[in-house]
């Protein structure tokens, strides 16, 4: 495109715009250009970048999907600039919003999601230290078209969510409920607090039964670093008969045979992801052992059992 | 008898004969036509050809059109752009009587620009237009053809372009690569003027393929640029205070500011 402009060409030019024609051209840029590049530019441009059919989507995954994770998106100052967005969002969309893909929210923005997101279908709000039971119950009362979830890293939700979410959201085929390496810590620490660190959840079984009973719809399921055991999993697998993604990177606390026998019955499974590692002697104290290589099978003797 | 046989043979010979002859002039005759036909077709215009064969098969003087079209400057008084939309009719009129062999002589709708300039298009991109495709369905078929559509909102250098694009758009669709060439090429030409007022035309005709095109041009300039910019570029003015600017930018802040700065383009 030509940059140089006609000599009498004034602000007026691109005033006579319509707001159709706004829309159009804000539509194809991303968030961040949209709130970054184009929100501030006058008063009418702000008008038009509230309109609600812009705000379908929010999505700023993207942003947070930076090899190294910033210690900065922990604190609760930046906390508090997405609950700002989020909830500017909500405002403006006026109840279309239907997709929310963010990080590092509380309750305070997620109250306002269940207030005002009738239609909301997709929510993933992984690690957020501060979103409790409190804002996801509300969640499953207010938006009964929940399709997919991700509440993974989110150590204040309990079974108790888990339970409201299948019960009030029957188009649940989504579930996301992965921890932390808690085996392996070391990649988190220096960014995440260590307090939250160790907090993580314990209750596994609990968390496989409250899927297990109110969950029957779901096709794909993560729980990557759960401390769920064999009972866990065979509820799940008994009580989610139409699973065809299983996620149990991490499950420290199955054996390959309990995944066998478990799975076994999820006729329409696609895909299963075990939990495929070694995992280090010092965690157990197997020094005494002498040979490694005696265990080489995994997870196939109850000393692997935590 | 035998006489009278003899005698009929005699006449079927001559009857085969003259069927014969005819039947060789009629063939010689479709032959003339169909040389014809091949050297209509061979000057049409539409025959695809590739762009090294079509450069060569021009003549001097097509070249010659060819260059001085290139530095055709736009219209700027409503004098110019009426003479430059007449130009365009007159090439489009060209066009059409150029069809290539088997090729129907399609319909033709008349619109009538805002600065009193009537148009002839094939029905296709009338079709394109979905404003004047609703006002054609809206009255009867016979209405149209006779009485030229009025486009109160577009002016001849505007429609002039816009047909300019649908043909373009049809010949240069036969490839990806070729689309995504000729709509880069289309929209360098504009300058920000304008892109302007053919977005706000092809906003009114709710002519879809343009409009997506130019929609994802603009935005494609304002990717990754500040407010600063995009005010400056658009030659909007900031109608903010300075008070009501700093509150806007604190209440909507963009969460990632200052965040991994260094990372960020």
């Amino acid at each position: 495109m030509k940059t140089e402009t006609e000599p009498n060409e004034t602000e007026s030019d691109w005033s006579e715009l319509t707001r159709e024609c706004l829309i159009n051209i804000l539509s194809r840029l991303s968030v961040e250009d949209r709130w970054r590049g184009t929100m501030l530019v006058c008063k009418s441009w702000f008008s038009v970048f509230k309109e609600p059919s812009l705000h379908f989507v929010f999505n700023l995954d993207p942003q947070f999907d930076s090899p190294t994770e910033s210690t900065r998106w922990w604190t609760p100052e930046f906390e508090a600039k997405i609950d700002n967005m989020l909830r500017s969002v909500v405002e403006w969309a006026q109840s279309s919003l239907t997709h929310i893909r963010i990080r590092h929210c509380s309750d305070r923005s997620l109250a306002l999601v269940a207030q005002s997101c009738p239609n909301l279908e997709v929510l993933f709000i992984r690690s957020c230290p501060r979103v409790t039971d409190d804002s996801i119950s509300r969640i499953a009362l207010s938006c009964p078209k929940l399709r997919e979830l991700d509440i993974s890293y989110c150590y204040e939700i309990t079974h108790e969510s888990l339970v409201l979410i299948g019960r009030n959201c029957p188009n649940l085929k989504v579930l996301k409920r992965n921890l932390m390496n808690w085996l392996d810590p070391s990649q988190h620490r220096g960014i995440v607090p260590d307090d939250y660190l160790n907090a993580c959840p314990q209750d596994g079984d609990d968390e496989a039964a409250a899927i297990a009973n109110s969950m029957p719809g779901l096709e794909q399921l993560e729980i990557r670093f759960s401390k769920l055991t064999a009972k866990g999993l065979n509820s799940i697998c008994q009580g989610c008969p139409n699973l065809e993604f299983l996620d149990l990177s991490g499950c420290a606390n199955l054996t390959s045979r309990d995944i066998a026998n478990a799975s076994s019955s999820l006729v329409h499974l696609k895909e299963i992801k075990k939990p495929n590692f070694y995992i280090p002697r010092s965690v157990f104290h197997t020094e005494r052992y002498g040979h490694w290589s005696l265990y080489d099978e995994r997870f196939q003797t109850d000393i692997f059992q935590i | 008898m035998a006489k009278e046989s003899g005698s009929s043979k005699i006449e079927m010979l001559e009857i085969s004969n003259e069927a014969m002859a005819e039947a060789q002039s009629s063939k010689i005759e479709m032959l003339e036509i169909n040389n014809e036909a091949m050297a209509e077709a061979q000057s049409s215009k539409t025959v695809t050809m590739k762009p090294a064969e079509a450069e060569e098969s021009k003549t001097e003087t097509q070249k010659i059109t060819d260059e001085e079209s290139k530095n055709v400057p736009i219209a700027a008084t409503e004098e110019e752009s009426k003479k430059l939309s007449i130009t365009k009719v007159e090439e489009s009129k060209n066009a059409a009587t150029a069809t290539t062999e088997g090729e129907k002589e399609e319909a033709k709708v008349s619109l009538k620009t805002l600065d009193g300039v009537t148009f002839e298009v094939e029905a296709w991109i009338a079709k394109e237009m979905e404003t004047v495709q609703a006002y054609i369905d809206d009255t009867s078929a016979d209405t149209s053809a006779a009485i030229a559509i009025p486009l109160h909102n577009v002016a001849g250098r505007e429609l002039a372009r816009m047909v300019e694009y649908c043909k373009e758009h049809r010949r240069a669709s036969v490839s990806a690569g070729n689309l995504k060439e000729f709509e880069e090429r289309f929209a360098a030409a504009l300058n920000l003027y304008e892109m302007k007022d053919l977005i706000i035309a092809a906003n009114y005709l709710n002519t879809k393929k343009l409009l997506e095109s130019l929609s994802r041009c603009i935005a494609k300039a304002i990717k990754n640029k500040s407010v600063e910019f995009v005010r400056d570029y658009f030659g909007v003015t900031n109608d903010y205070t300075t008070e009501e600017e700093a509150q806007y930018r604190e209440t909507n802040a963009w969460a990632f500011r200052n965040v991994d700065e260094d990372s960020r383009n």
